[in-house]
This record gives structure tokens, sequence and C-alpha cells, in this order.
């Protein structure tokens, strides 16, 4: 399972991306926050090994909520005040960023810098999962092995191991047990498209009264009074009667009268 | 050359569900594309989405009755197929074509011009039919959902209406928490006892020594969540504002047709898949429902003067008393409970079409008591059956209700609940008050404006007709009933 270090770890950047939403006064970078919150709950889903759980917070929260964020944000008219940089400030921020984008071009480019990049972020979660300064190479594959589940922590392994290749398709004989095995990804949707096919159908059907209903409420079409009237007229009510409102009299029979309509 | 598809005799068995979806599609390209050309901007499409809808549920109705399918499950034991659900169908069927059959003269004169309204109407009963042949939990809740949406959107429908606005709302809001509870208690039994299967759930609860609390909770929030949607206290805060709000039409469709299906929820919930519960749990919880719906429905109906809202608190009665038909227990419980449905149905039909065209001619946006006085000088015949309707809803012998009440009343004192039983005479002869009072208006009031009352539509009175011959010369002829009523309740017992 997930090492304590880890967990907290990510919780901090929760918390902190938490108090950025509701502290930061530009309602707009507040939903964006949230956003970045709801795939900070997805990658802790992918660190649990439900891998369809945490696409499932993709597509609902950061697809539909975040969206009906938007829609709020859109119809309330709240001001955004916001806080200017000065010139200092902003002659800071592109140098450093300009500076990291130089780091980043030039150690990708370079297959050493590369090397020494993962070698260090592997030492690096090697200390902190194992409050272990000595780095050796089954230490460290038994510490991915306990941080992550099966399959992502086999995927850590043949990004930050070459020889793992050793075990790989081409040598290995029984490749099919690692190629044809179920994950948590393909679990549901193997039940879905057979088992639940008709829940499925069913879904669809669902969705669709949903837009249909959404439109209808919303779509405004002004028909006037009279066109409405002269469209629906028929032999059976082209003659009607009318009551007349404005009669004082207790026996006001007279006032009812027959009309047709112009 | 002979093939069979893997679902053959699941698809044979869902051709009227197939039928009505293949038909919500058609219906809405067919309103779509016909206002489509700048010409025909503003069509009127009501009488033509009437009668295409009208053929519809005719055809569906044929197509329930002729299914060649045997009772058994269909669908990966998703969905069944057995007497219950394909009466149940029918009547289902039955009352949404005379929903839309009297709807008609309403639309015209209230300018509900959208044509989705009849698409809603034909997915309504795709919806119900579905609930009431489901046979899993998930299915359960999907076509509760399905059922609930639509309903929502039709609460709201009047755009110009604070009081449709409302509605649309309130029930929006409280039926999505209902909906929610469901799951919940759907994720807990599945999580105490691994199927959702509501067959699979019967064979597993059979022999039970004694079950984890997080059951009983998953079974309390379930039934909380059904039971709100019929409108049972403690769960009945929705239908006083809901029914009042929606458009007449849609407040129709409300009191006439869910019940029967969320009754078929309730009734495989209890009696399939957690019958050994039965004497510890589900008798006490129906008998406390029951009792304090039947009260809920006698007190606040009392001091209520608007028409639409007295409808709706007495509804919440009348779900009293077809809790404590399922609390007894007995198969005589399920046939008073399914024979008191169908006479509900009829009578709420009647005196909702009898709103409805209350409705036509009123000042205001709600209708109070002094839009009742004086029908029975335009239209004597009319008033008298309303009043024999109203007769039959307080259960005065010889008409359809009293028996109706008979049955329950036998099926709970053959469970030997006494007390229950003189608890609910006494609140029936309280809520008999309300009912004769609007009796006495109709004949005894007199006002000081002559009122007018449009004539009766052509649909309107076919099914107002019909209806009143069914009820209230029902003790000619009560076999046909009964017959029916015996069969479905052994078939789901069974």
């Amino acid at each position: 399972m997930v090492d304590p270090i880890i967990f907290i770890f990510l919780m901090i950047l929760g918390a902190g991306l938490g108090v950025k939403v509701i502290s930061t006064q530009n309602p707009v970078y507040s939903g964006l926050y949230l956003v970045l919150l709801f795939f900070l709950g997805s990658a802790i889903s992918f660190l649990l090994g439900v891998e369809f759980m945490a696409l499932l917070f993709l597509l609902v929260y950061a697809g539909a909520i975040a969206v009906l964020v938007l829609f709020v944000v859109m119809m309330l008219d709240v001001k955004a005040v916001e806080s200017v940089w000065s010139s200092g400030q902003k002659r800071g921020f592109y140098i450093s960023s300009f500076l990291f984008f130089l780091c980043l071009v030039f150690v990708g480019s370079s297959y050493d810098l590369l090397f020494l990049l993962q070698s260090g972020s592997a030492w690096i979660i090697h200390v902190l999962a194992s409050f272990n300064l000595v780095y050796s190479e089954d230490n460290l594959k038994t510490t991915i092995n306990v941080l992550f589940d099966g399959d992502l922590a086999d995927f850590f392994l043949l990004c930050l191991y070459n020889d793992i290749i050793n075990d790989s398709f081409l040598n290995n004989a029984s490749w099919f047990v690692n190629f044809d095995s179920s994950s948590a990804l393909n679990d549901p949707s193997y039940l879905l498209y057979s088992t639940h096919a008709i829940l499925l159908i069913i879904a669809g059907v669902v969705l669709l009264i949903a837009m249909v209903g959404a439109i209808s409420l919303t779509l405004q079409k002004n028909c006037p009074d009279s066109l409405h009237k002269q469209l629906g007229r028929e032999s059976k009510n082209a003659i009607f009667m009318v009551k007349n409102k404005s009669s004082t009299n207790p026996l006001n029979l007279h006032n009812f009268k027959a009309t047709s309509y112009k | 050359m002979k093939f069979s598809l893997f679902f053959q005799n699941d698809t044979i068995a869902f051709l009227p569900e197939l039928f009505l979806a293949i038909s919500i599609l058609v219906v809405l390209m067919h309103g779509s594309f016909l206002g489509l050309s700048a010409a025909a901007l503003y069509t009127y499409l009501t009488p033509s989405m009437i009668r295409l809808t009208s053929i519809i549920l005719f055809i569906s109705a044929f197509l329930v009755i002729n299914n060649p399918i045997e009772s058994q499950t269909l669908w990966n034991s998703i969905f069944i197929t057995d007497h219950l659900s394909i009466w149940l169908k029918l009547f289902v069927v039955l009352g949404l074509l005379a929903c839309v059959s009297v709807s008609e003269a309403y639309m015209f004169s209230v300018r509900l011009r959208a044509f989705e309204f009849f698409f809603f109407i034909i997915s309504i009963c795709l919806s119900l039919c579905l609930l009431i042949s489901s046979y899993d939990l998930l299915s359960i809740y999907l076509n509760m959902e399905f059922m609930s949406l639509i309903f929502y959107v039709l609460a709201a429908w009047k755009k110009n209406s604070y009081f449709s606005a409302e509605a649309g709302l309130k029930y929006f809001i409280l039926g999505s928490v209902a909906s929610v509870f469901f799951l919940f208690g759907a994720s807990l039994i599945y999580f105490s006892m691994g199927t959702t299967n509501l067959g699979s759930l019967g064979l597993l609860t059979e022999n039970l020594a004694g079950c984890s609390p997080l059951f009983y909770l998953g079974l309390i929030c379930l039934i909380s969540a059904l039971l709100f949607k019929l409108g049972s206290a403690p769960y009945h805060m929705w239908i006083a504002d809901v029914y009042e709000g929606a458009p007449t039409i849609v407040s129709l469709i409300f009191a006439s047709v869910p019940k029967l299906a969320i009754f078929a929820v309730v009734l495989r919930l209890v009696y399939t898949s957690f019958w050994c519960l039965f004497p510890v749990f589900w008798e006490d919880f129906f008998c406390l429902c029951g009792l304090f719906s039947l009260f809920i429905g006698c007190v606040c109906g009392l001091g209520e003067t608007k028409i639409k809202r007295l409808l709706a608190f007495s509804s919440v009665g009348h779900v009293g008393f077809l809790c404590l038909g399922l609390a007894s227990g007995s198969v005589e419980g399920i046939q008073s409970v399914l024979f008191y449905l169908l006479i509900y149905m009829l009578t709420a039909i009647f005196l909702w079409i009898y709103v409805l065209h209350l409705d036509l001619t009123s000042d205001n946006s709600f209708l109070t008591f002094s839009d009742v006085i004086g029908l029975v000088r335009s239209n004597p015949v009319f008033g008298l059956g309303i009043a024999l309707m109203i007769f039959s809803l307080a259960g005065v012998p010889p008409l359809g209700g009293f028996f109706a009440k008979l049955n329950i009343f036998v099926s709970v004192i053959d469970s030997s609940y006494y007390l229950v039983a003189i608890f609910a005479v006494l609140t029936s002869v309280v809520s008999a008050f309300y009912y004769i009072r609007l009796i006495k208006i109709f004949y005894f009031e007199k006002a000081e404006n002559w009122f007018y009352f449009a004539p009766l539509t052509k649909g309107a009175a076919f099914f107002v007709v019909t209806i009143g011959w069914t009820v209230i010369f029902f003790m000619l002829s009560p076999n046909l009933f009964y017959l029916l009523i015996y069969k479905i309740a052994i078939g789901l017992m069974i």
C-alpha cells in the first residue's frame, strides 16, 4: 500500500491547493485550483490501485462538476480583485522561468544529465520511502513494490530500470500471463458490456431525456397569445364564452356574450 | 435459415419496452423536424402529438398483454417477467392513455405548447414498465432515477409560474436526496450480502441467524427512499407543494401511475428478497409508516382549502392504508394492496380529470373551494358522478373504494393487528369529513355570481364515464378484478 510519507506529502499538497481555492480573490482562479485538487484526488486513486475510479474522478469531477462551477461563475457577477505585480516582481518571474526552461532543454538533450536526473529522483524516493541513505538495487525494487500496487510498480520499475527488459516479452516464455491479466481498468468494462449491457443502454436513454429536458425547460420560443389561439382554432373551439369580470349586479346573466375570435 | 440471438427471449419479452424506446425517438424526430421550416416555426403540434402518443400507448398495451414468454428472469437476472409485471404494466399504460386523452383542452388553454411533453409521457411509460420488471438493485435504482428525472422536468414545465418552479426545484432536490439514500442502502446491502440480485438476496437471507447492523441500516435507507417516492409519512413533505405547483395535467400523471410501479418494487423487495426479515423488521416498519401516514393524511387534510393540496394529503392517507396492507404479511395482504392500488388509480384519474376541468375556467393560479361551487347546476350528472367518487374515496359502501378498504381491514385483522385496525377506522372517519365537506359545497353552497363551466371534452368524457361505471357499479361484477388480483398475487409469491 501507500507509504505514509508519500501520503503525508500529497496531503500537504492537497491542503495547500484547498487553501488556495478559497483564499484567492478571483473566482475563475479558484475554479482552476479546484480542478488541480481533483487531479490530486485522481492521483491518490491511482496510487491506491483503483485506476477506474481515478479516471472516473477526472471524467466526473473535472469534466462535469468543474463545468458546473464554471456555469455558476458565469451566472453570478463576482468582481475579481486582483493584486497587480510590480515591475521588479515581473522581471524576476520572467528571468526565473527562462532559466528553468533553459535547464529543462539542457538536461533533456543530454543523456548523462538525464541519467543523473533519473538516479537522483530514484534516490530521493528511496530515501523518503525507506529512511535509508544507502542506495542498492533490490532495496529500491522492494521499496517501489511496497509503495505502489502491482501494475503501477511494474510501470515505475520499467521507467527507472533498463535491466527489467531482461524480463521482457521477447525473452520471457510466459509473456501471455503478463499480457492477458485483467486489471481494475478493464474489469468493469467487461462486465458493463456483457452482463449489464441492458443497463448501459438504459443509461443512454436517461442521458437522452436529461438533454431533452434541459433544452425544453430553458429554450425560449416566444409565441404571442393571439397566434397561439389562431393556430389552435378548430371547429369545436371557434365559438366560446367569455367571462365578463367588470359586472356589479348579482344576476349578471346578460353580461355573458358569445364571441367568435376575431 | 434459422438462427437465434444471445438475448432472443429477453428481447421478445421486452418488446413493449423496445417499441416504446424506438417510439420516443420517432416522436422526438417528428416534433423537431415538423417545426423546422421558417413558415412552420410556430406549428401547433399538440393535437397531432396527442393522437400519435395515444396510438403508441394503445399498441404497447397490446404488446404487453400478448407476451409469449413464461415467467422467468431476463437479461442476466436484471429484469423479470411474471404476472405481476405484465398486469401492472397494462394498468400503467392504460392510466397514461387516460392522461394523454384528457390533456388537449388543458394544454390549449394553459399554452403549454412544447411537443416534448408527449416525448416525456412516453418516456414515463418506458421507465415505469422497466421499473415494474426490475429484479436487481442496480436496475431499480437506474429506472427509478429515469422516472424521477422525467418528473422533475415535468413539475417545472410552466415557465412563467413561480409555483411551478418551486414545485420542480423542491421535488428535484428532495427526490435526488432520496435516490442518494437508495444508492447508499443498496451499497450497504451489497457490502453485507455480496450480490444485488433480488432472487439471490432472497436465497441468501433465507435462514438468517443474525445480520450485521449495516445490513439493517442499508435496508432502512432503501425502503425509506422508496417510501419517499410514494409520499408516505414521514417523507410526505414534498407532496403538497409539488402537486399544488405543477401544472394540473402533470399532477394527474403524478397521482395516478407512479405508485403502481414503486409499489411493485416494494412488493418484490419485501416478499421476494427480504421475506425472512418480515417478523423482525418489516411488519413494525410498515405499521409505523402506515399509521403515521393515516394520521398525517387525516389531520393535514382537515385544514386545507385548496383542492389540489387536499387531494395530495388524501393520497398520503391512502398510501398509509397500502402500507398497512403490506404490513399484514399474508397473501390476502398482497391481494388487498394490489386491489386498493387499482381502485385508487381509477378514482385518482377521475378526480384529477375533474380538477383539470375546473382549472380550465378558473381565474386564480390555484383552485380553492370557491371554484368548486355550482358544478351541479351546470352539469348535474357529472356532479353526481363526482359525489359518488368522493364517497368511494371515503370508503362508503357499495362503491369500489369500500371494498378496497374492506380487504385491507380483513387482512390486517387476520394478522391480529387489532389496535392498528381501530386506529385506521378512526382516522378514516375523521378524513371522511373533508371528503363530505366537498360534497356539501357542491350541492348546498350558494354564491352571488353564476359560474361557468366548460363542457367536458370527448376524451375526458370517455374516461370519466368508463371509470365511473367501473367504480360505482363495482359490486355488480367484482369477480373480474378479484380473480385478476388473485392471479397476480400468487404469481408474486411463487
